[in-house]
């Protein structure tokens, strides 16, 4: 469903040129929950960044179903955006002027459509992941995982092909981000959401199918969740120990 | 629920930033238009002096007033663009198309503009019309003009409004042409670090600049020219780039270094605040150094009045005299009899009525006007230069009972206590007077100076020079002179200065009404000067002839033969330079208001940038204070420093200008020092009012406090329910 060959891309600072993602290739399949960790620096943000066509990449290529994002003008890629991806941010990235239910419905309002069934759908996700008795209160006004599951919530509107999400427990204490990953693990179960994911958090990827490990902008070992999580767990911070030498911290 | 709804009610919620830019741009543009509308009013262009350092002084002043509000128009904008950075990246990352959003923005910023920028306009010119209509009924203008705008202050404005205009236009195309989301999202969070390595050095050479640039722009002229009578360059002021040069080397060390230092424990308290200070460097520094310029300029503005108070203050306690004018021998109506009786009608009791007779003779001179190709003072000799009035030793004498003798063929000049000599008039420059009418002249010898400051017209120097002769050369020049030329100065005292202000606008107007045709002229019309031109062919502009307003004494008419009362000059002295007192005021208004508005949105900016970082801190157990700590440290930078390096360079620079003009300072002098600093006292208290509104507004940005009681009670009773 996501298929990302040979990615590269680079930035200038002065006259000195960085490479951050170095040929990376990967696929992802309908209803996988696939996470990203690596050490600060790995290049793992700017792999989500590409994906969502939020920066540019210098080659490779990246296909969603069939759509070789390279080659949309700036009309295709919003509609892409729109219609095929769904988003939560590190920083909730809500909407301070509108309620939860309100920036719960924006995907479906920047595509106009009917409000009936756009209603319909927001409150039927907002009962999903528990934040329906909140939804007339405004962001400033919610803790930071009742944040967040708007923020899924908001990604799932358009039923989208893939949710990418960018550290969406970064912000919040362990029981927040228990509450947020689980919201991740109901839309997939549920909905059969397709769920790519960039972490620092070793407890929150070890809830996913698959992890992705990057390093120095390569990837550097796919692991695949198989049976028990506490298992899983276990060979994720080894994993960072021997990246980090010896270090498991920079892995939560 | 549509997106033109959604947008609809964002700009509802977030009426505050709409309402902050509306404003920004509003009241720069009101400012500005008022003030051209004023200023280019054909009532204010007549009652500047012509040419003059006012004139100029009000121009350049007005100058940097009108870049100040320019900036801080572009700094509204940009904080209003920081604001709207989240909104736009977010509908963006959802799928909105940067087209509708572009068109959106654009439209909303077009119509905010332009709203702005024509309320701005109108009510600054009714604002504008206000201040003329008062400036109307106070009189202060000659002629009885009435006051209404200029279609040149118009234009002006316009030309102003247009450049705002499509400058935050072109800031809101650019903001848009932001290659990805990525970059419009972290808009709030920019960094612009200062990545240069700030030594010790680097700002002991910013001292040493800004040191170095006010001695080479300022004082080496004016000791160049004193010393070796040559003006220097005018190219010399392009050191004042230097000292901006130096202010802004200050400004960058202030922001960027931050060391251990002997109080280890301070550096370590501070450190957060300083570190998050560095990254926003670029930025802050221009913001610093901006309100250093402009603070610099609204004090210079604000010292015009304290030091012509002071001076005119000084000028009526150094005169002896109460009453002091001066009538031609044609003159009819002003005999003693006439001012005894007057007084008797005003109880007014007139003590040591004197009246000095002195004769205006044609007398050489020496022109400094012209400087040659290097500068230097060109001093030509004219053995007939202008009319100069002179007095027997025994007549002056017999009036002010001195005993001053003069020899035969010499002169003393008459001086004030505070004349002296400069590089454009020495004591000594007559040595012929010549009676026209007869054509007698003798040659006259310098004797020295003899002090009476009730004597003394204008300056005292020029066409206003007085001198001290022998009783026989005054007799032999005196022989056969015209009517015309024989001037009765009269002098007088009252005996109850405070109650003599009726007695002394009444004989104003008598004065007026009896002054002669040929008495009609401007301060420095001469006779045989005008002669001269007619000769010539040349214009002769001093010979104008003026009309007097015997009922209104306190304007200033620019008159040759203006009386002198002691009760109508400090009555009316505000008055008499109430048009430049304005227009300083209003210059210094304008700046302290860009001063206040961009600390205002510098603060704010900093709340914005830094909240991730303060809401990081807290989460490394920070409590509510120690972000308060660093908050106040970081505001402290945008008005502290500049506040006290702004206040001290212009105070200093104002007291060596007091200084440089005759060498010493003189108590009047040190009473509009004084006066001065009061002033600058009161723009530190207006940056601490700043300050304080600035850190309310922080604290609601970062969470230490939020904007009213009512939404605090909304958030804790959330917070108690999650």
């Amino acid at each position: 469903m996501l298929s990302v060959r040979n990615l590269c891309q680079s930035y200038k600072n002065g006259s000195e040129e960085y490479q951050t993602l170095k040929n990376i290739s990967f696929d992802i399949k309908k209803g996988e929950f696939v996470a990203v960790m690596g050490p600060s620096g790995s290049g793992k943000s700017t792999l989500l960044n590409c994906i969502s066509s939020f920066i540019p990449y210098d080659s490779g290529e990246i296909d969603l179903d069939g759509t070789k994002l390279a080659e949309l003008g700036e009309k295709e890629i919003a509609e892409i955006r729109n219609q095929k991806l769904g988003f939560v941010f590190q920083d909730f990235m809500l909407l301070d002027g509108l309620t939860v239910f309100e920036n719960v419905c924006v995907p479906k309002v920047i595509h106009e459509e009917p409000y009936q069934p756009m209603e319909e759908k927001a409150r039927k996700l907002l009962q999903m992941f528990d934040i329906d008795r909140i939804a007339e209160k405004y962001p400033a006004e919610i803790s930071g995982g009742q944040r967040q599951r708007t923020a899924v919530a908001r990604a799932l509107m358009n039923d989208p092909l893939i949710i990418l999400a960018d550290e969406p427990t970064g912000n919040l204490d362990s029981r927040s981000s228990e509450a947020v990953i689980k919201a991740f693990i109901e839309a997939k179960k549920r909905l059969e959401a397709t769920i790519f994911m960039v972490t620092h958090d070793s407890i929150s990827a070890s809830y996913c199918d698959r992890v992705i490990v990057m390093k120095d902008g390569q990837i550097h070992k796919e692991m695949i969740h198989k049976g028990n999580r506490k298992v899983f767990l276990d060979q994720l911070l080894n994993i960072f120990k021997d990246l980090n030498g010896g270090d498991e911290n920079d892995a939560d | 629920m549509t997106l033109t709804n959604l947008l609809k009610k964002l700009r509802k919620v977030n009426h505050k930033q709409y309402k902050q830019f509306w404003l920004c741009i509003a009241f720069a543009n009101l400012l500005v238009s008022s003030f051209f509308g004023i200023l280019f009013s054909d009532y204010i262009q007549s009652a500047l002096p012509e040419g003059g350092d006012s004139r100029k002084q009000i121009y350049l002043i007005f100058g940097i007033a009108v870049v100040g509000c320019f900036v801080f128009v572009l700094y509204a904008m940009g904080l209003f663009l920081r604001y709207k950075s989240k909104e736009l990246g977010v509908f963006l990352a959802l799928g909105t198309e940067k087209k509708h959003m572009s068109n959106a923005l654009l439209k909303e910023v077009f119509s905010l503009g332009l709203s702005a920028t024509v309320a701005g306009i109108l009510i600054g010119n009714v604002f504008s019309m206000m201040i003329g209509k008062v400036m109307e009924n106070l009189g202060i203008a000659p002629d009885g003009i009435t006051f209404m705008i200029s279609l040149t202050g118009v234009l002006y404005a316009l030309a102003f409004s247009a450049c705002v205009f499509l400058c935050i236009l072109m800031m809101t195309l650019s903001f848009l042409r932001r290659s990805n989301v990525m970059d419009i999202i972290n808009e709030q969070r920019r960094c612009e670090p200062i990545k240069k390595q700030v030594t010790e050095q680097y700002l002991i050479s910013g001292i040493f600049l800004l040191m170095v640039g006010v001695f080479m722009a300022y004082v080496l002229p004016v000791l160049w020219a004193n010393i070796f009578k040559q003006y220097l360059s005018s190219l010399f002021m392009l050191f004042y780039g230097l000292c901006m040069i130096g202010i802004y080397r200050i400004l960058v060390y202030s922001i960027v270094v931050h060391r251990r230092g002997k109080d280890p424990q301070k550096y370590y308290r501070n450190i957060i605040s300083y570190g998050m200070l560095k990254f926003q460097g670029i930025s802050m520094v221009r913001n610093m150094g901006l309100i250093v310029l402009l603070l610099i300029g609204s004090l210079f503005a604000s010292f015009y009045l304290p030091t012509n108070m002071m001076e005119g203050q000084n000028q009526a306690d150094k005169n002896p005299v109460d009453v002091s004018y001066r009538v031609p021998g044609t003159v009819k109506g002003m005999e003693e009899e006439k001012v005894y009786s007057l007084a008797e009608e005003f109880e007014v009791n007139i003590q040591g009525y004197r009246e000095i007779p002195f004769i205006e003779l044609l007398s050489s001179g020496v022109n400094r006007d012209d400087v040659d190709d290097n500068g230097k003072i060109i001093e030509q000799y004219e053995k007939q230069a202008y009319y100069r009035q002179f007095v027997s030793d025994q007549e002056l004498n017999k009036a002010m009972g001195t005993n001053i003798e003069i020899e035969e063929g010499t002169y003393q000049m008459i001086r004030s206590s505070e004349m002296d000599e400069t590089i454009f008039f020495a004591f000594d420059d007559l040595d012929l007077a010549k009676n026209d009418a007869t054509g007698v002249e003798k040659e006259l010898r310098y004797a020295g100076t003899t002090v009476f400051n009730e004597l003394i017209v204008e300056n005292g120097w020029d066409t206003f020079s007085r001198f001290v002769i022998s009783e026989k050369d005054y007799n032999e020049l005196k022989k056969g002179i015209s009517e015309e030329h024989v001037i009765r100065q009269v002098l007088f005292n009252v005996n109850d200065l405070d109650k003599s202000y009726d007695f002394s606008k009444k004989l104003y107007e008598e004065y007026c009404n009896a002054a002669s045709e040929d008495m009609k002229v401007l301060l420095f019309y001469d006779a045989y000067l005008e002669k001269q031109a007619l000769l010539t062919g040349d214009e002769y502009y001093e010979g104008e002839h003026i009309k007097l307003e015997p009922e209104h004494p306190e304007v200033d008419l620019n008159w040759k033969y203006e009386p002198y009362f002691k009760i109508i000059f400090q009555k009316n002295m505000l008055l008499q330079y109430a048009v430049q007192f304005l227009l300083f005021a209003f210059v210094a208004i304008v700046m302290l208001a860009s001063v206040g508005i961009i600390g205002y949105t510098r603060s704010q900016t900093i709340g914005l940038n830094n909240k991730q970082v303060y809401d990081d801190i807290r989460k490394l157990g920070a409590n509510d204070n120690y972000v308060l700590r660093c908050v106040k440290e970081q505001l402290k930078k945008v008005y502290a420093f500049p506040t006290l390096i702004g206040v001290c360079i212009i105070y200093l620079y104002q007291c060596v200008t007091y200084l440089q003009n005759d060498g010493v300072f003189r108590s009047y002098e040190v009473k509009a020092a004084v006066l001065d600093l009061v002033i600058c006292l009161a723009v530190v208290l207006y940056q601490y009012i700043g300050y304080r509104i600035s850190l309310k507004e922080v604290k609601c940005i970062v969470g230490l406090r939020y904007a009213d009681r009512k939404e605090a009670v909304k958030i804790i009773i959330a917070k108690c329910e999650v």
